[in-house]
């Protein structure tokens, strides 16, 4: 019998009015099926039950069709299967592990290929930035940018590390070195400050730094007057001047980021830089605070 | 087990025979089944075992509707009566059968 979702739904509140009205529809079926018993009985005269049918099975049949039959039932195999898994204590545990094991690493799968190969990256036009991953040296950032006119080019350096003076103890964290044009390349602005103004990587005019976000809270305090201060990297005197917003996790350069907790998410970026390259351009020349100065990893 | 003293009915037929006989007029169950009987010269002899579980089924699809009357004899009886989707539920249903018996006829004549 072919019945619509309609017809189903309307039979579930049927049901719900038979749960309350329960005995008295019993009563009227058994009052109904005993008025059929005597006009037949009337009609045919002597009767005997055989020949009525069996109508406890009827009435069964016909109150199991208006209850939640196969709800009950299956609420029943729940419990059952509750009571079994408690009595084998050893097979539940395996059973429990063996499925907790499996969506785990399900899950971890998924949310490592999700961010690796699924989800776009954190850039404006991600699709059209590509990395360029190699050694070359700084000059040959310029020489590419004033070659190639249909691609920008900006440079960003591998994280090394800079001793931070000036400010009460000293300490050592991780930064980068990146052209002036790395931000427009990337989409990427700072939260607070500004970023760096063209012709800002040429030697001589370098003198700026740009702060990541928790190095700008842990070491700083989050004090927004802390742009414009000077501090020592490496014993050279840079200007902040911006603070890069926290969601932002590129490997930061001299100007982007300063980060003694930054190794985690310059890992993750390299493994994302395999398959999509950001900006290629020229690290700042004249950074003294390079252990090589002629030579600078690029991405582009 | 309903032993039911009629022969076998076509399985799932008995519901478009209720509606269909119901479409005269509203019945209690035991006109219904006496209906059927008259109606198809005795062929038909629909056992009360089975004829209430289908009167209910119809009763839960909202196919047909129960009020209490008093009968010919008067007694108290239950009657049924054919509501609107009860009737299309009968068309369709009955298309629905002469589809499947041409089918049947169309093999048994060629097979």
């Amino acid at each position: 019998m072919m019945t619509g979702f309609h017809t189903a739904l309307l039979r579930a509140r049927r049901r719900l009015v038979f749960l309350w009205r329960r005995t008295e529809l019993d009563r009227e079926l058994a009052e109904e099926m005993e008025f059929h018993r005597v006009l037949k009985q009337q009609a045919v005269g002597e009767l005997s039950s055989i020949q009525m049918g069996n109508m406890t099975l009827a009435a069964e049949e016909c109150r199991d069709m208006w209850s939640f039959l196969q709800l009950e039932t299956l609420w029943k195999d729940v419990r059952y299967a509750a009571r079994m898994l408690r009595r084998t204590p050893g097979f539940t545990a395996i059973a429990v592990l063996s499925l907790a094991v499996g969506i785990g690493g399900n899950a971890a799968m998924f949310t490592l290929v999700n961010t690796l190969l699924v989800r776009p990256l954190p850039y404006r036009a991600p699709d059209r930035l590509v990395r360029i991953t190699g050694v070359f040296p700084r000059a040959a950032v310029l020489f590419f940018q004033q070659q190639e006119r249909s691609i920008e080019i900006a440079a960003v350096s591998p994280g090394s590390e800079y001793n931070l003076t000036g400010e009460g103890q000293p300490i050592r964290i991780v930064g980068s070195a990146a052209s002036a044009n790395a931000f427009a390349v990337m989409g990427a602005s700072v939260a607070r400050g500004r970023t760096f103004e063209p012709g800002e990587d040429a030697p001589g005019r370098d003198a700026s730094v740009i702060l990541s976000n928790s190095l700008w809270r842990t070491k700083f305090g989050g004090d927004s007057a802390v742009i414009g201060r000077v501090i020592a990297l490496n014993g050279v005197n840079r200007q902040i001047v911006g603070i890069m917003p926290s969601a932002f996790s590129y490997p930061s350069a001299q100007g982007a980021g300063l980060d003694p907790l930054a190794p985690r998410s310059v890992q993750l970026s390299r493994i994302l830089g395999r398959r999509i390259r950001p900006p290629a351009g020229q690290a700042p020349r004249g950074n003294r605070a390079r252990r090589s100065p002629t030579r600078d990893p690029i991405r582009g | 087990m309903g032993r039911s003293s009629a022969p076998e009915i076509l399985p799932g037929t008995l519901d478009l025979l209720i509606l269909r006989t119901l479409v005269s007029g509203s019945m209690h169950g035991y006109g219904i089944a006496q209906r059927l009987r008259q109606v198809s010269d005795d062929v038909l002899q629909v056992g009360e075992s089975s004829l209430y579980p289908a009167l209910q089924r119809l009763l839960l699809n909202g196919w047909v509707k129960a009020a209490w009357g008093v009968s010919e004899n008067n007694r108290r009886a239950r009657y049924y009566t054919l509501s609107a989707s009860g009737r299309k539920q009968l068309a369709s249903e009955r298309e629905e059968f002469a589809r499947v018996i041409g089918a049947i006829e169309k093999v048994l004549n060629t097979a």
